[in-house]
């Protein structure tokens, strides 16, 4: 579950001001890029941080929410009524996160350890999964809090309360990050983003036309993608659809992220803003040198298919003799042949590399790899890792 | 600006290449221009770039058509894959994302960093890799608000369900590509078939993969129905597409005034803003 700082701006949530809200919220925002990587509006007055890189970058999550606490208690004097104190929250998980924050309201940051959401949780109000219906009957049940609706057994709640009932319990027991619903798109626009928000007593549609203009131009084409997008995750689900977007790293699988949808990004229409810093090839987290060459990174040109979940192959020579790596980083035979996931055979027309690849801290799934090489067959060509005394289909340049 | 490398042909006219030394594996997304010009979304086309422009009769994709992208027999690699499909797929989007809304569908595991270095750019390209049962639904969906949708479908796809994505694409003014041309049972406005490819710069345990040149074959209904082969280095090794020199001029036997201008157009999307 992705760890997350969240920022709740009470004021803002509430004031029916809407250019002003607009205005403080946007600066807000602007306030945590400057030194977040990314930072994803929620929906008005709640915006979130992936803490992963910027917590390494900055010496942990306490240090990180204290910049935060700053940074964004110096927009909000600038407004004393939209500015009410926010609060700052980190957790595992949007739900967790946004309470943490709500607890931190009128004081410090409020950081639940990782791992610990559960017990965070646990003495919450059911009130706070926002399902009017769900919390009726829970209550009626004589369950008051997350933790007790956690701790009944969960197919009870699925014949029960059925599908949705049995997510807003894996929310109460943080196995799942958030509530479907609370997201409401960016820039939100009319019916598309009420529907999106629908049953989580979101803002009236008049908020959300109101703030298209911050932003970004917001043309109608990035509206009616926003509601495209909508659809489209109201058929599959709000995780179905997701963004690439490059990071720092080696292989091609480290050196970009696939990151669910939040909304149209800064829709080019403010191009000045944030679009150098969070399009670019900038490494998260990392310190290094924006945009600079990584040791032991695979040459250009990228492969087109990187496979989420890596397949086993054997590399063999002409004469059915695994290829390995020795130490110092050469093949121990000559490629002749490939198979992948144990199917077919097939000849090896032309490798490049071994290049070796040390474990950084920095590695995506934290494995070791130990080496990676480009082996050309008939009519494609792949990208094989060495990990574990393994080869690995990494990615194919199709 | 930057060194290139020799084993490659250097194409005519690179409008963003040069922008970095080989092998530094700096990518920039904003070599896709921001420049989006306003009259845009009213047009019959959508820009492609330019090393492209010479597969289609317009010199773009027509708005409201269907493309399909396949890998003939002799190219395909063992299992279907590979071949250059999905490359060429993705690059169909380069020049179109810089002005529209994009959208992959199907195409499970999306190379990023490739998509970047053809020159997509990834903030106006809604990804959805794995559609399940409801991908006709999806792409239908999509079609609300994006003008080009690439579908990779999980198979053979039913003449019926065919020709009612057809229906919405031209209902919508969108343009569908299809990745796999095989499992599509309609015709096309334009077929676009990867008919052979070789990969440059690997040899025995030296150098590393540089560019892959490939032909592709262009045909189709009404204007597209003549053949056209066109050469492509897809990816060069910049990683993002150029035309091969040596089929320049067959390319350019379909070209008109349209077509230039088109392509001057789309040259004009890709000017790095940023230097």
């Amino acid at each position: 579950m992705q760890r997350l700082l969240v920022i709740w701006c009470p004021g803002i949530l509430e004031q029916q001001d809407h250019g002003r809200e607009a205005r403080v919220f946007g600066a807000v925002v602007a306030a945590l890029e400057s030194f977040a990587t990314r930072v994803d509006p929620v929906r008005p007055g709640v915006c979130a941080v992936p803490t992963r890189g910027p917590s390494r970058y900055f010496g942990g999550d306490g240090v990180l929410a204290t910049m935060a606490a700053a940074a964004v208690a110096r927009e909000m004097a600038t407004d004393p009524v939209a500015g009410e104190p926010a609060g700052v929250g980190v957790a595992d998980g949007l739900f967790a996160a946004v309470l943490a924050a709500r607890a931190a309201v009128g004081g410090g940051p409020v950081i639940v350890p990782v791992a610990q959401t559960p017990s965070f949780l646990a003495p919450w109000p059911v009130a706070t999964l926002d399902r009017p219906e769900l919390v009726d009957l829970l209550v009626r049940l004589g369950i008051r809090t997350l933790g007790g609706f956690a701790a009944l057994p969960g197919p009870h709640v699925l014949a029960r309360f059925g599908e949705e009932g049995a997510l807003c319990q894996r929310v109460a027991r943080g196995t799942e990050g958030e509530l479907p619903g609370f997201r409401l798109f960016f820039p939100p626009v009319g019916p598309g983003a009420t529907s999106a928000g629908a049953g989580s007593g979101g803002p009236a549609p008049g908020v959300a036309t109101r703030q298209v203009g911050f932003w970004g131009d917001s043309a109608d084409a990035d509206a009616r993608a926003a509601r495209a997008v909508a659809g489209v995750r109201e058929l599959l689900g709000p995780e179905a659809v997701v963004r690439g977007r490059l990071v720092g790293g080696r292989g091609p699988a480290e050196r970009a992220r696939l990151l669910p949808w939040t909304g149209p990004d800064e829709g080019g229409g403010d191009p000045g803003r944030t679009r150098d810093r969070r399009g670019q090839d900038r490494p998260v987290g990392d310190g290094a040198t924006s945009g600079g060459p990584w040791p032991g990174q695979v040459p250009p040109p990228a492969p087109v298919v990187v496979l989420s979940r890596p397949r086993p192959a054997q590399l063999t020579d002409a004469g059915g003799k695994p290829v390995g790596v020795r130490g110092d980083g050469t093949a121990t035979a000559v490629p002749a042949r490939l198979s992948v996931a144990g199917g077919p055979w097939v000849s090896v027309t032309g490798w490049a590399g071994p290049w070796p690849s040390d474990e950084r801290w920095w590695s995506v799934r934290g494995r070791r790899r130990q080496a990676r090489m480009q082996v050309v067959t008939a009519h494609t060509a792949h990208l094989l890792t060495r990990e574990r005394g393994s080869w690995w289909l990494e990615a194919t340049y199709d | 600006m930057g060194p290139r490398n020799s084993a490659v042909p250097t194409p005519a006219k690179p409008p963003q290449q040069g922008k970095r030394p080989l092998g530094s594996g700096h990518i920039s997304t904003t070599m896709a221009a921001r420049a989006r010009p306003t009259s845009s979304s009213r047009d019959q086309l959508l820009a492609v770039v330019p090393a492209l422009v010479p597969l289609f009769p317009r010199g773009g994709l027509q708005r409201g058509g269907v493309v399909t992208v396949g890998v003939g027999e002799d190219a395909s690699g063992v299992g279907g894959g590979g071949g250059g499909g999905t490359t060429l797929g993705f690059a169909l989007l380069a020049a179109a994302s810089t002005a529209s809304w994009c959208a992959a569908v199907g195409t499970a595991d999306p190379g990023i960093v490739a998509l970047a270095e053809l020159g997509v750019d990834l903030d106006r390209l809604v990804l959805v890799p794995r559609p399940g049962p409801l991908w006709a639904e999806v792409v239908a969906v999509l079609f609300d608000g994006v003008d080009v949708v690439l579908l990779r479908p999980p198979g053979s796809v039913r003449a019926p369900v065919a020709r009612r994505l057809a229906a919405r694409a031209r209902e919508r003014r969108g343009v569908l590509v299809v990745l796999g041309s095989r499992g599509w049972p309609e015709g096309a406005d334009v077929s676009l078939t990867v008919e052979a490819g070789a990969w440059q710069g690997v040899e025995a345990g030296h150098g590393h993969l540089q560019g892959r040149h490939l032909e592709v074959l262009a045909s189709g209904r009404r204007a597209a129905a003549r053949p056209v082969r066109v050469g492509l280095w897809l990816p060069a090794p910049s990683g993002q597409v150029a035309s091969d020199d040596t089929s320049g001029g067959r390319g350019a036997q379909r070209s008109s005034g349209e077509v230039e201008a088109e392509g001057a157009a789309a040259a004009r999307h890709l000017v790095p803003r940023h230097p």
